[in-house]
């Protein structure tokens, strides 16, 4: 937090307790993999299907997206990785110490290409917005003084409108092009997402010691782009 | 909610509450007897107030900006009068109520102590619950650092004497953080996101407001430094380049003695200072305190100064104190190993045939009058049905009175015992409470 650069890789291996992460399935871990490497975090041996790994004092957590806050906030993890939309959905007691710049996206409303609504006004109460983010949603339809109907689904939040379920989606996107091969467009953009490092509160403030070098590590990783050192 | 399993209406609980059986119950008991025991140790005595108050009077400890908030975590219901009740979110609150009204001729300062169920409509979550145990002291009526010391030595060694290791109290000051972002001149809604940033330890938000906000560049890098400002004495030292305003100077100040007085208490080692300490109770006004141990991720003590509560029900008194979650705390001493009651042992259990019951029930009497625990057969129940209980309810000793024997009584074997023994009733009696006497003797006091 202070900005205290480390110089990079390898790390000395944490004494005593390991240190817990816990990593997203998925996209963002492809992204998080270099980052933390360049760190000087021990990269893990291929994990196959184990869902924790171990290695070099540090105890990787394999979970989904959405549960990371969830092992971080019951201090199953101390540390753990996610992206901002995650946080704005789940609001979770954790500190949010650094913002790792990668794995960028936006949170926006979309309506199929043919719809006659341009403008996030248009929506009214008849309209159906289907997302996975039904908290996210709720404050943001307040916030712009709309009441619309949300319909929550688990995934494939592209096809609700073509089969009618929904009249507009607030869904993820990184570069468009789903919503484009899904034929929908964007009406209205709601929140930004990156990913984020977020840390037990309590864990921060007690292993406070140990944890400081590796964040630091960490946001320097981050702000140097990808660079090598 | 599944029709497939029938549950015979089986009636729901309400979200965020829970049942305690005798097992669990016997421990949070016995943790909450050790709290009072510590408290009285430094003189606290213990009050109670009802679990419900007046709406209006649990508002008072809100703030103002922040009245619907406080409003939305209340549980709120009203008399057949229409006035609004609520079940109260503290005890500190109702206590300031107390010290302003009936206790207002007491003298001061006054050691109230507690443990006492509180009530938050809060989404159940890690660690919370919508009804939970509190136990605390309020300290009153001195607006001196040695009262906050005595508090925070008081906390120390309560953990500590409860055999708790690796926890800390982190202590902080209301007037720090205020007078430092006070004194930057941004505005009291900056002022405000800075704070609750700090409070919710969200340092990516932080970091982006001050480094977005307009400030000299060696204000600015002070600023970021605001959260790192956390550790010993040397802390003090660090924070003082960004002490500008007399407020920020007068809390460094003051924190520095409570600092050195919770040394001279001998408590230094469990004490930290964390400068950017925020706490979202709202009455604080002084030195703030926050206790954590690693083994549960979720604060175990909190606590500070709250100079203006007493005052908003009619009677200005400076006042500090602390509260730990009974829960948190049970949860941390198991995960730590170092609590645990000896097992409980079984009750003594008396059965006998109609024609001796008489005979049985008063001697169960006399067991009762010399403190042992007796249960006497209610259920009509054959021998093996007895024999099945005895077993399962792990009872200590099974003695029947038999109709065959008079004056007798057959003391059954358990578990591992061999064949069952015959004796005088009188006789069996005085065995069973000298043993009883020698028990407590050597085993200290007998739960």
């Amino acid at each position: 937090m202070d900005g205290r650069a480390e110089p990079p890789a390898p790390g000395p291996a944490p004494r005593g307790r390991p240190i817990t992460l816990a990593l997203p399935k998925g996209r963002l871990l492809e992204e998080a993999a270099p980052l933390l490497a360049q760190a000087g975090l021990p990269a893990p041996d291929d994990p196959g299907r184990q869902l924790r790994v171990e290695k070099d004092g540090w105890v990787y957590l394999l979970v989904r997206p959405a549960d990371v806050p969830t092992y971080v906030e019951y201090g199953a993890a101390d540390l753990g990785l996610v992206g901002k939309d995650v946080l704005l959905e789940q609001e979770p007691a954790v500190a949010e110490v650094a913002d790792l710049g990668f794995g960028a996206c936006r949170l926006v409303v979309a309506v199929p290409e043919g719809s006659a609504i341009t403008e996030i006004d248009e929506l009214d109460f008849h309209s159906r917005v289907a997302t996975k983010y039904p908290r996210i949603a709720a404050q943001f339809f307040e916030e712009q003084g709309l009441a619309v109907e949300l319909i929550t689904l688990k995934g494939s939040i592209e096809l609700a409108p073509a089969m009618g379920l929904a009249d507009a989606i607030l869904d993820l996107t990184q570069t468009g092009r789903t919503l484009e091969a899904n034929r929908l467009r964007v009406i209205a953009q709601v929140a930004e997402s990156t990913a984020r490092l977020i840390a037990n509160p309590v864990r921060l403030r007690l292993r406070e010691a140990e944890l400081a070098p590796w964040l630091a590590r960490i946001e320097a990783a981050a702000r140097g782009g990808g660079e090598q050192p | 909610m599944s029709t497939e399993a029938p549950s015979f209406n089986r009636p729901r609980m309400p979200r965020g509450v829970r049942d305690l059986l005798p097992g669990e119950l016997r421990e949070l008991k016995a943790l909450e007897e050790r709290l009072l025991e510590v408290f009285s140790l430094w003189g606290y005595q213990p009050v109670r107030t009802p679990s419900y108050e007046f709406e209006e009077a649990l508002l008072r400890a809100a703030p103002q900006d922040d009245l619907s908030g406080w409003h939305q975590r209340l549980f709120r219901f009203s008399d057949r009068e229409g006035n609004g009740l609520a079940l109260r979110p503290d005890m500190t609150t109702p206590i300031a109520r107390l010290v302003a009204g009936r206790l207002r001729r007491a003298p001061l300062p006054l050691r109230l102590c507690y443990a006492e169920n509180v009530f938050r409509y809060e989404e159940p979550q890690a660690g919370r619950s919508r009804e939970f145990r509190q136990a605390g002291v309020e300290l009153i009526g001195s607006p001196y650092p040695e009262a906050d010391a005595e508090v925070v030595a008081l906390a120390s060694r309560l953990l500590e004497g409860l055999g708790l290791r690796n926890f800390r109290l982190e202590i902080g000051h209301v007037g720090f953080v205020q007078g430092v972002l006070e004194g930057l001149g941004l505005g009291p809604e900056m002022e405000r996101l800075l704070r609750r940033t700090l409070q919710l330890r969200d340092y990516v938000a932080y970091q982006r407001l001050v480094t977005s906000a307009p400030l000299p560049d060696g204000l600015r890098e002070g600023l970021l430094r605001l959260p790192s400002l956390r550790g010993g004495g040397e802390v003090l030292d660090r924070a003082r380049e960004l002490a500008r305003t007399p407020q920020a100077q007068a809390a460094l100040a003051n924190l520095e003695e409570i600092w050195q007085l919770s040394r001279a208490h001998g408590v230094g080692a469990h004490v930290k200072l964390d400068l950017a300490l925020v706490r979202d109770v709202s009455y604080y006004t002084g030195m703030v305190l926050e206790g954590l141990v690693e083994d549960v991720g979720y604060l175990l003590v909190t606590g500070g100064r709250y100079d203006d509560l007493v005052a908003r029900f009619g009677r200005p008194l400076p006042a500090t104190g602390f509260a730990v979650g009974l829960e948190r705390l049970l949860l941390a001493l198991e995960r730590q190993g170092v609590w645990g009651l000896p097992p409980a042992s079984g009750p003594l259990f008396i059965t006998f045939d109609p024609a001796r019951r008489e005979e049985a029930l008063a001697a169960a009497a006399r067991l009762r009058e010399g403190g042992c625990p007796v249960e006497v057969e209610v259920s009509r129940r054959d021998e093996v049905a007895q024999r099945g209980y005895a077993r399962q309810r792990r009872v200590r000793l099974w003695a029947r009175f038999l109709e065959g024997e008079r004056g007798m009584v057959r003391v059954e074997p358990l578990d591992d015992e061999a064949g069952s023994r015959v004796k005088p009733v009188a006789e069996w009696v005085a065995e069973v409470l000298r043993a009883r006497e020698e028990g407590v003797t050597a085993g200290g006091r007998a739960r």
